[in-house]
């Protein structure tokens, strides 16, 4: 089953009147299906948080289409979608508790049934013990995982990390990895925007490849890598190859 | 049901992050030092003590609300946006009139909270309790007015930056004061163009002159039960079409 279809993405940003707009988005389409673990990767500027942007309707695509499990997104999608930030920035005041319980109001989850599911993913994140602490108090590396929190709170079907691993000490990445492996294990949809390709090769089932704009690959990461030993050979042939393509 | 409970719980996040900021206490400082001046300066005169005690009062009521209607209301959204904390929020399923319609009302609740603060101290501060109904009239008309300016704020906040819209909102609420001011000039110069640019002017404009009750002539004649209807809905109209026109230019804007 598809759980995400894009076709035809494009996206101009205008920064001033009198100067060409930007095209940051060119024709980008791909698939993603239920229960993989797909790889979001390219380099600085490719595109990759505009198309995410995208997906979440922060930003409105000049053209294309944005199918959710075949239907035109809406609010109702809305419900079954986790989000994790690029960085995480959120309401500082508030207790990690606080927190999820702002999350689950808005995504309007019965009352009676929050203290339970906290309790669960506040354990699965590690962050039990710091539950009353305010969120400025949490490390970097604590933010990200109360960011995976609230993310997978509302048992979402589809999950989008937007570099979940960036700016994390060995330990943060390590914990925040085994958080990852363990949705893998229970094979919920994800779509991991990462600079780091061990990671991606690590977590992921398939590889989403986007550069100035448009998706280059799109499908397994086996066959991406089949005739190298690790993601990061194959990517830099990729993109050699990927370069003397557009020179000619 | 359900799907309106999100506007307040946004309301609630949105007040208690003002709440907890220096602006708001600085807020309420200056309103404490505004009933110490009124007290000052009514113990400086014989005859007309309530008089001054009150219309200074009062006016240093209304500034303070209508300081947090634009300042809050002018950076509300905005200050969401260049934090990055709205992007989660939005990702959320909730329409994004209730992101507009949260933050109105958590400028309104801040708005009760300093003038409920401001009269209390007002009233245990003077020796006259005689004019309990006209100071809430008084507090009521300068709700009213926050009501209208803070959603034209956050209207005008969402389309401008926040310190145009700021001082946008100021001259908003000067105008509305000032129209009979202004027609009295107009009519002085006997020029038919500008006549008929006041017309306009008058019909755009909401018209908070008819409803400034925060003088000491209406703690002795309070305004009569249609008055304060029409203020009511007259206030509510200006209300509902600011938030609409900010709900609607929201519905579409970039969060980038």
């Amino acid at each position: 089953m598809t759980v995400l279809e894009v076709k035809s993405l494009m996206k101009k940003f205008h920064p001033d009147f009198y100067k060409k707009p930007n095209v940051v988005l060119k024709d980008v389409s791909f698939k993603i299906n239920q229960g993989r673990f797909v790889g979001f990767i390219g380099p600085n500027g490719a595109g990759k948080s505009t198309t995410i942007k995208c997906l979440l309707e922060l930003i409105f695509p000049d053209s294309g289409q944005i199918l959710f499990f075949g239907e035109k997104f809406s609010l109702k999608h809305r419900v079954k979608i986790g989000f994790l930030p690029e960085r995480p920035f959120f309401q500082e005041f508030l207790t990690g508790m606080e927190f999820l319980k702002l999350h689950w109001s808005l995504a309007q989850k019965p009352g009676e049934l929050f203290l339970q599911k906290a309790v669960e993913i506040l354990e699965l994140v590690k962050l039990a013990h710091a539950k009353d602490k305010k969120l400025k108090d949490y490390s970097k590396g604590m933010l990200q995982r109360i960011g995976i929190a609230q993310a997978m709170l509302c048992d979402p079907e589809f999950l989008i990390l937007d570099e979940p691993m960036s700016g994390l000490d060995p330990d943060g990445r390590i914990l925040i990895k085994r958080i990852l492996k363990v949705l893998r294990e229970k094979k919920m949809t994800v779509l991991m925007s990462s600079h780091l390709l061990e990671d991606v090769e690590e977590l992921c089932d398939d590889l989403l490849i986007m550069h100035a704009g448009s998706v280059v690959y799109s499908g397994a990461i086996e066959n991406f890598k089949k005739n190298y030993s690790t993601l990061e050979e194959a990517y830099s042939k990729f993109k050699v190859d990927l370069n003397e393509n557009l020179n000619a | 049901m359900n799907q309106f409970y999100s506007i307040f719980i946004l309301a609630k996040l949105n007040a208690r992050e003002w709440i907890r900021l220096k602006f708001f206490h600085i807020i309420i400082f200056f309103g404490l030092i505004f009933i110490g001046f009124s007290h000052m300066l009514s113990s400086l005169t014989f005859s007309v003590q309530e008089r001054l005690l009150y219309d200074f009062g009062l006016a240093g009521l209304e500034l303070g609300v209508i300081m947090i209607s634009s300042l809050i209301g002018t950076h509300s959204i905005q200050r969401e946006i260049d934090r990055k904390t709205l992007f989660v929020l939005l990702t959320r399923p909730i329409p994004r009139s209730h992101i507009v319609l949260g933050a109105w009302l958590s400028v309104f609740i801040l708005c009760i909270l300093f003038s409920c603060g401001f009269l209390f101290s007002l009233i245990i501060s003077s020796d006259y309790s005689n004019y309990t109904l006209g100071l809430g009239l008084a507090t009521f008309s300068s709700l009213l007015k926050a009501m209208v300016v803070s959603s034209f704020a956050i209207a005008l906040g969402l389309m401008v930056r926040p310190i145009l819209a700021l001082g946008a909102t100021i001259s908003y609420w000067i105008l509305c004061y000032s129209l009979p001011d202004i027609q009295f000039f107009i009519s002085k110069l006997k020029d038919d163009f500008l006549i008929r640019v006041f017309d306009v002017f008058e019909k755009v404009l909401p018209q908070f002159y008819r409803y400034n009750w925060k003088t000491f002539y209406y703690m002795t004649h309070l305004p009569s039960q249609s008055e304060i209807l029409w203020a009511v809905f007259h206030s509510l109209a200006w209300t509902a079409v600011w938030l609409f026109l900010a709900s609607l230019f929201f519905r579409r804007k970039e969060i980038v």
